[in-house]
Formats: C-alpha cells, sequence, structure tokens
C-alpha cells in the first residue's frame, strides 16, 4: 500500500515548508534546546506567529479564523512541523482547539462559534477541562458540581480535579449537574466559564515527579450566562461524550508522527550506547517501530472516517490504548538502555510534561526518566485502558454490558450527596 | 536450614514499631530512624559477637532490610547490614558507630601499597550523610576491606529517581580509617550481596505497593461500587499479588541459598532471584499505578514511595541484563553442576 495524499495537500505541504524556512531562527532544532527561561517566550511569540498565519486550525473554516482546509493539510502540517521540530501551540490549545473547538464547530451555536473561535485562535481565551472530580473519575457521570440558574446567570457549586494547564488557563468548560432529579446522565449541562472571578479558585496539585502541572478547581458561587450552555441543558452528557471523541480521536491521525521523532530519539540512544547489537534491545526496538507503524495505519483509517464526515466514535479507543501502552513500553526500553545511567539519572530535564519532552532535548538520561514517569499517567486520562477496553467492548464487539447500579434519578443513587 | 518465618514474628514487630507505621518522612535521610536502628543492633544483627555485632542470622537482618523496604525509610540499612557489614566482618574488623554505608560496586578503586586509596566509586548510597563508608579496594596482593570516612573524600551528591541519594566519591590518596585484606572470593560475593540487598527491599516495597492497592480499591467507589467488584480490576489486583509474591518468594530462596555457604547455589539463586525481582518490579508499579490512577500519581499520596523505589532499586547492583547473562552463562556451563542441581540446591 502506498499512500499519498492529494495534490493540493502536497502543494500545501510547500507552503508550510516555506512558512517554517522563513520564520524558525536559523539553526532551529526544538523548544528543547532553548534555556528553560527562553522557552516560554519563544513558545509565546510563536504561537502568535501561527495564529497570524492560520497555522493552529487549519482545517478549521474561514469564518472563524481557520484556514478552511481539510484535516489532510492538518496531518501534512504536523508531519512538517514534527520534521522540523517547531510546537503546534501552546499548552493550553489541546483544550481550546483540539477538544473545545472541535465540539462548538460540530454541536455549537453559530454564536457561540463565531464568538469563541477565534478568541480560542487568537489566544485571547486559554481553556481546560472540568471533567473529573474528586468522585467521578472513570465514572465521569457521577459529577456533582452543581449549577442553578438565577435570573440570566448560572451559579456554580462543587469541585473539579486533576485539571491539567488551569494554572494557566482563564477560562474552564464545566460538566454540571443541572437537574438533580433526572437519571444520571440526563441532568447534566456543559458549561462555558470564565476563570477570572472570585467564586474559582485553582490549587495546584505536586505530581510524583515534582511537577505541578494539574490543579483542583473549587467553584463557591462562580457565575456564568445562561446562554453559554454546548448541546442543551440537561443534554450535556452528548456533548461530553463528543469532546472525549475528539480528545482520544483526533490525535489520532497524529499519534504516530508524534511517536516516530522520539523513537528515533531512542534508537539514538542506543546506537550511543553501542547497544544496536544487543539482540533483546534489536527486538524490542524492532516492536517499537511496529507498533508506530500500527499508529499510522490507525491513523490514516481515522482521517479517512473523519473527512468522511465523522466525528471520532468508539473507535477512537482503540488508538487511546495503542498510544498510551506504547509510551510505557518505549520508556521502559529507554530505561533499560540507560542502564546504569538510570539509576542516577543526569542532563538537561524535560521542565515537566505529559507526553513527549520538546524537540531539542538533549537525549539525556534525566529526560529519559521523566518521560517515563510522565507515560504512567497516559492509561488513566483521557479514560482508562480499562475503561475504553469496555467501551471497545460493549460498543464495538456488541458485548454485555456491566450490570448498572445507577438507574433512577441521581439524588437518590447510593452515596451520592448532590 | 533459617530461622522459620515463625521465629521472625518478634523481629519484624520490633522493627515495625521503630521505624514507624507509615512510610518515613520526606527529605534527604531519616536520622532518627538510623539511630533508633544503630541502638537496637538491628544494624549489625548478622555481625559476630566478637565484632560487636548480634551474632544472629543472615535472615534475620534480611528482614530489618525488608521491613526499610516496605517503609520507604530514608536510611542505609540494607547497605549497612547486608554489604557493609558483611564486608567487615569477612575482614574480620570490628564495625564502627554512626551512620554506615557500603559501595554495592567499588570496581576501579585501588590501594597502593601504603594503603591509600584512590578511584571514583560510583552512587555510593548516603555517602553525603555517612560517618563511615565500607569498600573494597583492589591491594597489591588482592583485595581490601577499608572503611573511609567520606569527608576525607571528594563527595559528588546525586539522587536516584526516588530521591535517595546517590553519591559519587572521589578518592585521591585517601587513608582508609580501617583495612584488612580478605580471600578474591569476597570480590564475587560482595556483587551477590549487593544484588541480594536489592531483592529483599523490592520484597518490601512490593508488599507495600499491594497494601496500598488492596486498600484502595476496597474503599474507592464509581459506578456504584467498590472498584474491587469489577472483574478487570480484580485480575490486575491478582496478578499484581502473584509478582509480589514472586520476588518475595525469590528473595526468601537468594537468602537460603546465601546463607547455605555454597558459592554456585548462591550464585545462581541471587542472580534469578535479581532477574525476576527486576521484571516483577516494573509489573507491580505499572499496575498499582493503573489502579490507583489519578490520585497515585500525586506527590501527596503515598504510593510513589513505593513504586520509585522499585524503578530505583530494579537495576541497581547490576542492571537486570547484566544478571539475565549471569544466570544463562551458569546455566550452558557445561563445567557448573546441572541446572536442576543449581536451581533446587542439591
Ligand atoms: C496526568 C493527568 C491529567 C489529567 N487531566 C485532566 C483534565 O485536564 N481534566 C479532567 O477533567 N480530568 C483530568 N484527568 C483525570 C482523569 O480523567 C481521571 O484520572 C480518569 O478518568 C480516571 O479517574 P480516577 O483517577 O478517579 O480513577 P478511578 O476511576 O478511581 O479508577 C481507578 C481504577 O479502577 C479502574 N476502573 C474504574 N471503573 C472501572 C470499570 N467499570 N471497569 C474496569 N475498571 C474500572 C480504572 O481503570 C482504574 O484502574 C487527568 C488525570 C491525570 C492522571
Amino acid at each position: 500500500m502506498d499512500i499519498t495524499y492529494p495534490p493540493e495537500a502536497e502543494a500545501f505541504r510547500e507552503r508550510v515548508r516555506a512558512f517554517l524556512g522563513e520564520n524558525l531562527p536559523a539553526g532551529w532544532t526544538g523548544l528543547g534546546a532553548l534555556a528553560e527561561e527562553e522557552r516560554e517566550q519563544f513558545r509565546e511569540s510563536w504561537r502568535r506567529t501561527l495564529a497570524e498565519h492560520q497555522m493552529l486550525a487549519v482545517s478549521w473554516p474561514k469564518e472563524y479564523g481557520g484556514a478552511g482546509l481539510s484535516l489532510v493539510e492538518q496531518v501534512v502540517l504536523a508531519e512538517e512541523f514534527a520534521r522540523a521540530g517547531a510546537p503546534q501551540g501552546s499548552e493550553n490549545d489541546g483544550f481550546g482547539i483540539g477538544m473545545l473547538g472541535n465540539t462548538l464547530i460540530h454541536l455549537g451555536t453559530e454564536e457561540q462559534k463565531k464568538h469563541y473561535l477565534p478568541r480560542i485562535l487568537s489566544g485571547e481565551q486559554r481553556w481546560c477541562q472540568g471533567y473529573s472530580e474528586p468522585d467521578a473519575g472513570s465514572d465521569l457521570a457521577g459529577i456533582r458540581t452543581s449549577a442553578v440558574l438565577d435570573g440570566d446567570e448560572w451559579v456554580i457549586n462543587g469541585q473539579k480535579t486533576w485539571t491539567s494547564s488551569g494554572h494557566l488557563a482563564d477560562h474552564i468548560f464545566v460538566l454540571a449537574r443541572t437537574d438533580p432529579s433526572a437519571a444520571k446522565h440526563k441532568g447534566i449541562t456543559f458549561l462555558l466559564v470564565p476563570m477570572d472571578q472570585p467564586g474559582v479558585e485553582v490549587r495546584p496539585i505536586v505530581n510524583m515527579a515534582g511537577y505541578a502541572l494539574f490543579n483542583e478547581v473549587f467553584f463557591t458561587d462562580a457565575r456564568t450566562a445562561s446562554h453559554e450552555v454546548v448541546g442543551g441543558v440537561n443534554d450535556g452528557w452528548r456533548t461530553a461524550m463528543a469532546l472525549l471523541g475528539f480528545e482520544r480521536g483526533v490525535g489520532a491521525t497524529t499519534d504516530a508522527i508524534r511517536f516516530r521523532g522520539d523513537l528515533d530519539r531512542l534508537v539514538a540512544l542506543a546506537r550511543e550506547r553501542g547497544l544496536t547489537e544487543d539482540p533483546r534491545i534489536r527486538e524490542r526496538l524492532a516492536w517499537c517501530h511496529s507498533r508506530v507503524e500500527v499508529m499510522r495505519y490507525r491513523g490514516l483509517i481515522s482521517l479517512s472516517r473523519l473527512l468522511n464526515g465523522g466525528r471520532p466514535g468508539p473507535e477512537a479507543s482503540i488508538s487511546k490504548v495503542i498510544w498510551s501502552e506504547f509510551a510505557q513500553a518505549y520508556t521502559e526500553l529507554a530505561i533499560e538502555i540507560l542502564g546504569p545511567e538510570a539509576l542516577a539519572p543526569t542532563g538537561q530535564a524535560t521542565g515537566g510534561l505529559l507526553q513527549m519532552p520538546e524537540a531539542g532535548t538533549e537525549n539525556s538520561p534525566l529526560s529519559w526518566v521523566e518521560t517515563f514517569m510522565s507515560a504512567r499517567a497516559g492509561t488513566i486520562y483521557a479514560g482508562s485502558s480499562q475503561i475504553q477496553r469496555n467501551i471497545i467492548g460493549e460498543q464495538l464487539l456488541g458485548l454485555p454490558k456491566e450490570p448498572r447500579l445507577d438507574a433512577g434519578p441521581f439524588r437518590d443513587l447510593a452515596g451520592s450527596r448532590g | 536450614m533459617n530461622a522459620s518465618a515463625q521465629d521472625l514474628r518478634p523481629l519484624t514487630e520490633t522493627a515495625e514499631s521503630i521505624l514507624g507505621a507509615g512510610p518515613s518522612a520526606e527529605g534527604v535521610w531519616d536520622a532518627a530512624a538510623w539511630a533508633a536502628l544503630e541502638e537496637s543492633g538491628l544494624t549489625t544483627i548478622d555481625v559476630p559477637e566478637s565484632l560487636g555485632g548480634g551474632g544472629g542470622t543472615l535472615r534475620e537482618a534480611a528482614e530489618v532490610v525488608r521491613v526499610a523496604g516496605a517503609r520507604a525509610v530514608r536510611v542505609p540499612i540494607a547497605e549497612a547490614a547486608l554489604v557493609g557489614a558483611w564486608l567487615l566482618g569477612a575482614a574480620g574488623l570490628p564495625v564502627p558507630s554512626g551512620p554506615l554505608t557500603a559501595a554495592l560496586d567499588s570496581a576501579g578503586l585501588t590501594a597502593d601499597a601504603s594503603g591509600a586509596l584512590t578511584g571514583t566509586v560510583r552512587r555510593v548510597p548516603y555517602a553525603r550523610i555517612a560517618s563511615s563508608v565500607v569498600l573494597l579496594a583492589d591491594g597489591p596482593s588482592g583485595p581490601v576491606v577499608v572503611v573511609v570516612d567520606p569527608s576525607t573524600a571528594a563527595v559528588s551528591e546525586g539522587t536516584n529517581l526516588a530521591g535517595e541519594p546517590r553519591d559519587d566519591l572521589v578518592l585521591d590518596g585517601v587513608s582508609p580509617t580501617a583495612a584488612a585484606a580478605v580471600e578474591p572470593a569476597v570480590a564475587a560475593e560482595l556483587a551477590l550481596r549487593g544484588a541480594l540487598s536489592r531483592v529483599v527491599l523490592a520484597a518490601g516495597a512490593g508488599q507495600t505497593a499491594l497494601d496500598l492497592v488492596l486498600r484502595h480499591v476496597s474503599e474507592r467507589e464509581q459506578f456504584g461500587r467498590p472498584i474491587a467488584k469489577f472483574q478487570a480490576v480484580q485480575q490486575l489486583v491478582a496478578e499484581l499479588a502473584g509478582e509480589v509474591a514472586s520476588v518475595t518468594l525469590s528473595a526468601e530462596a537468594a537468602l537460603l541459598a546465601t546463607a547455605s555457604g555454597d558459592a554456585s547455589y548462591a550464585a545462581t539463586s541471587v542472580a534469578a532471584a535479581r532477574v525476576v525481582s527486576a521484571d516483577a518490579s516494573t509489573r507491580i508499579a505499572a499496575i498499582a499505578h493503573q489502579l490507583v490512577a489519578g490520585i497515585g500519581v500525586t506527590r501527596e499520596h503515598a504510593l510513589h514511595r513505593s513504586t520509585t523505589r522499585l524503578w530505583a532499586w530494579r537495576d541497581e547492583g547490576g542492571t537486570e541484563g547484566f544478571w539475565a547473562d549471569r544466570l544463562a552463562a551458569r546455566a550452558v556451563d557445561p563445567s557448573a553442576p546441572p541446572l536442576w542441581q543449581q536451581v533446587v540446591g542439591i
């Protein structure tokens, strides 16, 4: 099978290359090669450049600030940016563009699209994801944060947790319970909430590697306008699931590209350590390579589905399991390749990361040890591997469902205080 | 035969009461825990009484180390009790008082005719806080056990991924505070001792990870029931328990073999235990994090104290690959006893 992109996508590739050639500093190898204090500054100014050139969400319609191209161009862009080691956006863009923006395009009102999409792209608004709560992790529909209408405003009370990049955000999309007398999945509303108000408090949580990347977010009579609802009052579960589809699925088109570069780093590490003749290491490197190829094929399947107008559905769970479990296996291999060097790791740190280190990061023992640790979380967030397998079993294979214990009004459920 | 599990119980309880109920607090090292261990004679259990030790068994010494591993205590007890004290005993040297540590591997360290020591010893646990470091140097006529005051060497600080001190010691003509020649066989045994100490620690840390998981899955409710009710969770817990059992058993077997005095049996058992425990450590940490999920990757939760140690200890004292090669070499060595005999120790 030889995969070729349509000529207009190849023409776009030339445009992207020209753009990168003109706009990246000379000799650029990646953000990781910059001194830590310079990184944020570069990231900010680079993001502005991307916004000015419509390079942040090329598949979004032009009227909302996109480039009006297709997802094929989005993938081409990812390939070229990866090749050049250029960042594709800032930390909150995964939430603002990848999740919320894509969801608004499908389920938002015209006013919401016109209002929010350009602001997300310009960087005026930075978003984070207010789904999980202390008592609602895998069982997301168990959320208790409440929202009650008071005139033309929702009044929100409760707590979210594990809110990644919440300390950098000024807006949060919140799943809130708006009808406790309805069944668990029925009384939930998806709200858009400004964080810069007295009723919202963000407290950092430090992870085991010592970085503060996620947060608790507390709502005490926080407010948002009554129209800041995506997908209908009490119909937020559908919106929540559509967004999760994007969280799990849209990345699938570019997973292989993300991991390819990092796998090259790992092969270089093995080569530097003189281990490319070791049959154990060779076998596992070969396994890694084949997994990245599997991701590439999965990416093409997702891409053709999305191009045909579909939204990522339950099949996104397959991609999610594959990349997150791959990330653990290949960082374990990195630790093995490092051997004694992983025992008191030295060299450049990653500065804290959710996934892979920035391009240009030194191939240091410490960067690998940190990546290894952060890879633990990949099979937990965006739905754990167990939950993904439940979805695959129940929704793709039609296997019997786990018996439900949560029928009836939410407020009557055992243990529910809401 | 060593002391049976029954006989160990009072010692286990003593160690547990000294080391406290939960994992020890954050910080570089736990001076109070060390002082209590030393005062109770738990740092020198199997050192002969003539050298100021307790005259106990290796299994007893290891029990204290296992408890320290379970509690994630920040003291060099594994190095002191299973490596340093043993080296000193082999050399007929008394155990100095104060925080004691030992290098699991001091290859490259040489002693000249005057006894002066030169070389770099990598990743010595807690070297920066120890008053004495026990090392094995290459002397003019064979190996020499030496005791060094780390303040006479250059200490370059490092940490493992659990934050435990692993410091490089650079010795440039340092005079040891004590020294005695030993048999050449001690060098090979040192590697086994270092590896053994990691297996025993891992058995403790693995058990703690299992305990934390068991408590979590029965208390944590999702979908209206404790997550322990889900078969996917039960299977992971069962696999985790199996892995912990294999580390524990391989540690017991390696301790028995080491105590037997049969060098070949010990070499096979320790190598096998290191391979088993390294594999199991990775799996234990992975499953435990999967099951404790979000809260388990936070600094605040206790789980990382055990899992980061499992990751750190799995390759100390020789990586898994190193020990797997050793084991394979023994298995196919035509001059060694047949493998089955090596495995069962007859
Ligand atoms: C690094 C990181 C970043 C995150 N970022 C965000 C964020 O930005 N916004 C946000 O809203 N959330 C975020 N999360 C939260 C994440 O979505 C939750 O951690 C996840 O949904 C799991 O919930 P939990 O941690 O409560 O685990 P639990 O739901 O308590 O699960 C514990 C274990 O039980 C298993 N389990 C639970 N139910 C079942 C079942 N029915 N069948 C089989 N097994 C089951 C799980 O697989 C897991 O192994 C983040 C989490 C992490 C670790």
